[in-house]
């Protein structure tokens, strides 16, 4: 005579046919028929169908979030920083826009290619006298400039590991309009202390140019 | 020389968390509201919310109930709390029978299983959506009870008892429910 733990177990095994035993069981096992029936409702409700998405779905609901709102900014905001004296910071922040023309010379204009006609890539060297963990990094861009996926986003922050010496960082810049002639502002803070540079861009004829500090310090 | 790494953008950073998922949420959206193009009506208008919150997706643990969870407060805010309201005409969704139907063009067997299914969906939105919402998520898509309890703001006890009669009731309805199986089956 088979018992209800056996029944049950077998009910769980989905064979294609049930044993006679199982099934004389049944006929008088009122539990082990209801728990055959909740079986076979879970099995229904678990291969429910649903339609799939029409094509392209994924790219049109993505495209059309992305579309519809942009966050205001990249990190936080800059109010409430601390004015630190910059002892522990040995930075130093030089700018290249490479030369449309003629080819670019010197190691900086070759890593600055040109990718796209209209984006420049900028690079910043940042020399830094030891390693900083987790230093805040913030570019504020001048009006005639922004920098490609964050259009409209003049203030960016974020934060990053410098290491002991030269750190490079690229930006795809591209061109606004708006008056030209003007700085890039980076200020790099670690553990409380900040610094501050102010990195002029010329109109887009390539030149090298250095920062200076935001006390008109050559760093550099 | 390090090179330091730019950011990634946020569009693309957004992207790469939620693609994933989205096919999940496509279903659990039809689940809820038993229509396709409001599914992705819904996910739609749930990613755009999300967009702006790109920083707090990145430190989600699970991303996908979490993802579940939110599609799930927004599908009760858009249908639900404006379905008590004289002038506005949302109303819980009907089951879709259009889905079933379209399907059965296979075997005997196969077509027994769909009409059962047919049965259990119409039973499913004529019960309490209280009791819907567990089964949709338990039964169904196959959430553990912890996890279905904080999807649905719910303590486990509560998500067990409803489990419990709706799967009662659920076993009523295919009992009294009208399954005719074509006669060349």
């Amino acid at each position: 005579m088979m018992d209800c733990r056996l029944a049950q177990q077998q009910l769980e095994q989905l064979k294609p046919e049930n044993e006679p035993g199982l099934l004389l069981h049944l006929r008088r096992c009122g539990d082990c028929r209801e728990y055959a029936e909740d079986l076979r409702i879970a099995r229904l409700l678990r291969s429910m169908p649903a339609p799939e998405p029409t094509a392209g779905f994924e790219s049109r609901v993505l495209d059309g979030a992305i579309r519809q709102s942009r966050p205001a900014r990249l990190v936080g905001n800059a109010t409430g920083w601390k004015l630190a004296t910059a002892a522990s910071l040995l930075l130093a922040v030089f700018l290249a826009l490479p030369r449309q023309s003629p080819a670019p010379a010197g190691p900086v204009g070759q890593l600055a290619e040109t990718a796209r006609p209209d984006v420049v890539p900028v690079t910043l060297a940042l020399n830094s006298g030891r390693a900083l963990a987790g230093a805040k990094i913030r570019v504020v861009m001048p009006e005639h400039l922004e920098v490609r996926g964050f259009e409209n986003q003049r203030d960016l922050q974020w934060r990053t590991d410098l290491k002991a010496g030269a750190n490079r960082l690229t930006l795809p810049v591209q061109q606004r309009t708006g008056r030209v002639n003007d700085v890039i502002l980076i200020e790099i803070e670690h553990d409380g202390a900040r610094r501050e540079f102010r990195v002029p861009v010329p109109d887009g004829n390539g030149a090298e140019v250095r920062g200076q500090d935001a006390q008109g310090m050559q760093t550099i | 020389m390090t090179l330091l790494r730019w950011p990634k953008r946020p569009e693309d950073r957004f992207t790469a968390l939620v693609r994933p998922h989205l096919r999940l949420l496509h279903r659990m959206a039809y689940r809820w509201t038993q229509h396709g193009d409001e599914a992705e009506d819904l996910v739609q208008d749930v990613l755009t919310r999300l967009f702006p919150r790109v920083a707090e997706l990145e430190k989600v643990d699970k991303l996908g109930p979490w993802l579940v969870r939110v599609l799930y407060r927004r599908f009760v805010d858009l249908y639900r709390r404006n379905a008590n309201s004289p002038i506005d005409d949302n109303a819980e969704p009907s089951a879709d029978d259009a889905l079933f139907d379209q399907r059965m063009t296979g075997e005997c067997e196969q077509l027994e299983k769909l009409i059962l299914q047919r049965e259990l969906n119409r039973a499913l939105f004529s019960i309490d959506s209280g009791w819907r919402d567990v089964v949709l998520l338990h039964d169904v898509e196959g959430y553990a009870v912890l996890e279905v309890a904080e999807i649905l703001d719910l303590n486990v006890g509560t998500v067990k008892s409803r489990l419990h009669r709706a799967r009662k009731k659920l076993r009523l309805a295919l009992e009294a429910g009208t399954k005719t199986v074509p006669e060349t089956c």
